[in-house]
């Protein structure tokens, strides 16, 4: 059985790496998420509420869209 | 031997299970206050072809293993023996008893082993889902059990016995299903 996408992409993990290559612990305290849930979310396995998706979007410094794409 | 009333040798267990217990939380919060952040060292676990690498599957995993072998347990060595109040009441409280038992060392194991995390909003989400699926499976076990019940009284045949195992086989399956669902959601997504 493979794994559930869901129809968000996202950026996060290109976006980690230009920002001083932050490793996903990182960006998990900073946002109040565990860091099992950051790499579901990279992987698409799980989509992040509306309020944990503007944190990581205020992580980067970027707007919402850059950081993740509907693709429904 | 000292013999203890068993109402007062039940309070005593349970006393000391939720000191336990209240040890447990506190070394936890201990833990997580007090050390830095660190890589997890359980070592990869396989349950069901599932690779399980975090606090909270790890935990489900347990206690799916610990319903399987006390129900298992009681199952086996309940088979065709006839049930009784007394044997029943004893069923009951040594199930609970055992279940909170295995539940208190595992948490206690594992936390040695891995780094306690606290719960975000995936594993509220996964824990809301898999209670979902929980009920779903007890409100067909309880069915299954009432239509039973049924057939033995248009048969007229004794149904005492077989209502308590069948109810108690309903909370067994819906137990499994919250939990198998929870690892399921933690491995597949959500």
């Amino acid at each position: 059985m493979s794994p559930s996408r869901t129809a968000i992409r996202n950026s996060i993990r290109t976006l980690r790496f230009h920002h001083g290559e932050m490793t996903q612990q990182e960006l998990a305290e900073r946002v109040g998420l565990t860091r099992q849930t950051i790499i579901a979310i990279e992987q698409g396995r799980y989509s992040p509420s509306l309020e944990a998706a503007f944190k990581i979007a205020r992580v980067f410094r970027a707007p919402l869209e850059e950081v993740f794409q509907y693709e429904g | 031997m000292l013999e203890l009333p068993p109402l007062v040798l039940t309070a005593g267990i349970l006393w000391g299970l939720a000191g336990l217990f209240c040890l447990s939380v506190v070394l936890r919060r201990w833990r997580t206050r007090h050390q830095e952040p660190q890589p997890n060292r359980y070592p990869a676990a396989l349950v069901s072809g599932i690779l399980l690498l975090a606090w909270a599957p790890v935990v489900s995993a347990v206690q799916i293993v610990a319903i399987v072998a006390v129900y298992g347990y009681y199952g086996v060595r309940l088979w065709g023996v006839p049930l009784t109040p007394i044997r029943a009441t004893a069923t009951l409280i040594g199930m609970t008893i055992l279940m909170i038992l295995i539940g208190i060392a595992s948490h206690i194991l594992i936390a040695v082993r891995t780094r306690p995390e606290r719960a975000d909003e995936r594993d509220e989400v996964v824990e809301l889902r898999g209670a979902r699926n929980a009920y779903r499976a007890l409100a067909a076990g309880l069915w299954c059990v009432l239509l039973l019940f049924l057939a033995h009284s248009f048969l007229g045949l004794p149904s005492q016995g077989l209502l308590f195992y069948a109810i108690m086989a309903a909370f067994a399956l819906a137990e499994l299903v919250r939990l198998g669902s929870q690892l399921l959601y933690y491995r597949l997504g959500t």
